[in-house]
């Protein structure tokens, strides 16, 4: 299905979800809080895919949960199909759940133990009162779980009878039977391995045409997310600091820490080996993020207006944003 | 599962000859012997007739025998369902022992069913709300309770409730020359005795129960299924009662199995404050007066109960939990 530019899914205006340390010094305590997101801003539209990429403890799942409001956010406001859900309380989100779904990372631990196959999918169309006990529940349980690569017979089956793909298939058809507008997947198939990887991909990207589905894709295997996306986020410390279509934004990547990231792909061709950058130092804390521009400790284009000023996010190209100082200068890195 | 309930009966019986053995071993190491109480000497007496009549009572109960002909008679005795007899009650040792035993059970088991009744929902309720001046309160007060020595407590009880304010009576199971008028009235009347000395025990055991449930239930709700349960969109009691306590309940049933002997077995300390006849002051005498078969019958009896309660364990486990398999 095309992307339809004129309906917005998700629109998030400068989110930010703080979670707070605990820290007592002698002198009293001062409260302190890990920036997992520090104002991002990003419009989702109806039947595309955005790929979310960085480092581990950069934010990724947390604006996947937040957007969702599995996490409260602290400030900020997240439109979803045009109503703000920002502050909506839990038991009016309740109902809107049908359509905006998740698929958790950890086949194994993200399904009930005591729970089978069949009441993991139904429970959810039983609660929101879709489908009433019986007969046609379980008929149309059997249809999300055939749709979704999963035969009848295991309907019964405990989740500890399967293996990791076949768990994911799970996790896909309980979100699916829902029949949701948005589903992020937050690492969907980190957790697999690669040949199962490929499977659930081609099943995800089937079921997103069939059911005209939006998808935030969250994952840190570069690969992964440009087989997947139409538009690419890379996260940092917290903040976005590139967005562009994925094509783009693999050729002309023009955040140095995207640059940077995507030297990291590992490539089969001997003849067109690239140059991998190396960023020295490790990723600072967000607790106390590097002032200006967050990236500026690791970046080899860094100048003292970066550690002063926090870059602004702007349109350099077409549907291509980026937050950094120097962008032109981004081409020069790793030559 | 029948299959594997009866396989795992069989494999019990070489295991209870082998704890017999060293039960009988270990009761005849001890120092002393029956006759010195049993036999008493009257101040008329020789100290020659008075090593007869002991010797008479060891060639009749058959203590002059050597050790494994002894321990062969009291076995088979006790295959046949013969435990012996209590040298102190001059009776068969399960009529002798099995009042008391009733009573320690009617005591346990409301102590067993009101500590699990109180402790569960005060331990969920303490994990959903962590940290909570209720969770703080808890914590605090079990701590307390299971600090505080029952000897202490149930003396304290008793000023209070009986002597001062005269609620409950001060000791004992039923009061004294009181003809129950109907069956209600009987058990009321035990009832109210048992109202201090169960108190005593469900303070005392509430602290580790509690934090059992509690901890078992920290741990569930940290697992990714309970964040799957919440993006269904399902209600917050449907997530805590049906995903989490449902998979908290697993640790929580070993507690409740572990409890079963404790139902038999009595407590002592408690019992001897409050009078109550129960099992736990019969076996202190027994073992005192080297009663031994009240002894050797009762050990046995925690024994097998032991070894029960660790099979009702296991089978439970496979009941609750579908990733157990039994085989």
């Amino acid at each position: 299905m095309a992307i339809d530019k004129s309906k917005v899914v998700i629109e998030i205006n400068d989110l930010k979800k703080y979670f707070p340390v605990k820290s007592s010094s002698f002198f009293g305590k001062n409260k302190m809080w890990v920036k997992a997101n520090d104002g991002v801003s990003l419009k989702i539209y109806k039947g595309e895919t955005v790929g979310l990429v960085g480092e581990s403890g950069c934010g990724k799942s947390t604006l996947g949960r937040t957007i969702l409001k599995l996490l409260e956010p602290t400030d900020g406001q997240i439109l979803f199909n045009g109503n703000d859900i920002t502050h909506m309380k839990q038991r009016h989100i309740r109902p809107m759940r049908t359509d905006m779904q998740i698929i958790f990372q950890d086949p194994y631990s993200s399904l009930d133990p005591k729970m089978t196959v069949g009441q993991i999918i139904g429970e959810a169309l039983t609660e929101h009162n879709i489908y009433k006990k019986g007969q046609e529940l379980e008929d149309y349980i059997i249809s999300v779980m055939n749709k979704c690569g999963l035969d009848d017979y295991m309907i019964h089956r405990y989740p500890h009878q399967f293996s990791g793909g076949q768990r994911q298939r799970i996790g896909i058809a309980r979100s699916l039977a829902l029949n949701p507008d948005f589903i992020v997947c937050d690492e969907a198939v980190s957790a697999l391995d690669v040949s199962i990887q490929s499977q659930v991909l081609n099943l995800l990207m089937d079921l997103k045409d069939d059911n005209d589905l939006t998808y935030l894709f969250i994952s840190h295997d570069l690969s992964v997310v440009k087989h997947i996306s139409d538009r690419i986020g890379v996260m940092y410390l917290g903040d976005l600091v590139e967005l562009a279509p994925s094509n783009d934004i693999y050729v002309d990547p023009k955040h140095p820490y995207t640059k940077a990231l995507l030297s990291a792909i590992p490539t089969s061709d001997v003849e067109k080996q690239k140059k991998r950058i190396i960023l020295p130092g490790g990723i600072p804390s967000n607790v106390f993020p590097p002032s200006g521009c967050k990236f500026h400790t690791r970046c080899p284009l860094a100048t003292e207006k970066c550690k002063q000023e926090v870059p602004e996010w702007r349109e350099v190209a077409e549907d291509h944003f980026v937050s950094c100082h120097f962008y032109e200068k981004t081409k020069t890195m790793g030559n | 599962m029948l299959k594997y309930i009866v396989k795992r009966i069989l494999y019990l019986i070489p295991v209870i000859f082998v704890i017999s053995i060293i039960l009988f071993a270990l009761l005849n190491l001890m120092p002393g012997s029956p006759e010195q109480f049993m036999v008493q000497c009257a101040p008329n007496q020789s100290q020659e007739q008075c090593n007869q009549a002991r010797e008479d009572f060891r060639i009749r109960n058959g203590y002059d025998k050597p050790l494994p002909t002894q321990y062969v008679l009291w076995i088979t005795n006790v295959i046949q369902g013969d435990l012996g007899e209590s040298s102190r009650f001059n009776m068969p040792v399960a009529d002798a022992v099995g009042p008391f035993i009733k009573n320690s059970i009617i005591l346990n088991a409301w102590v067993l069913v009101m500590s699990f009744l109180i402790a569960i929902p005060i331990g969920i309720l303490s994990a959903v709300k962590r940290y909570s001046f209720f969770d703080n309160f808890w914590q605090v007060f079990s701590l307390l309770g299971i600090s505080m020595p029952s000897f202490f407590f149930g003396i304290l009880l008793i000023y209070l409730f009986s002597m001062t304010l005269q609620w409950t009576p001060l000791s004992g199971m039923i009061t004294t020359g009181y003809q129950a008028p109907n069956i209600f009235a009987h058990w009321w009347d035990i009832f109210k005795h048992m109202i201090l000395p169960s108190t005593v025990l469900i303070i005392g055991s509430l602290a580790g129960t509690i934090r059992y449930v509690r901890s078992a239930m920290l741990d569930i709700i940290r697992q990714d299924y309970i964040r799957t349960a919440r993006a269904k969109g399902l209600s917050e009691r449907v997530v805590i009662y049906s995903h989490a306590f449902r998979n908290a309940l697993i640790p929580v049933v070993t507690l409740v199995a572990f409890s079963i002997p404790a139902l038999f077995s009595g407590s002592t300390i408690t019992e001897s404050i409050f009078q109550w006849p129960g099992i736990g002051q019969v076996l202190i005498r027994a073992l005192n007066e080297q009663d031994f078969s009240v002894v050797l019958a009762m050990n046995m009896f925690y024994a097998m109960l032991a070894l029960l309660a660790n099979l009702i364990m296991d089978v439970s486990y496979a009941l609750v939990d579908p990733r157990v398999k039994l085989s």
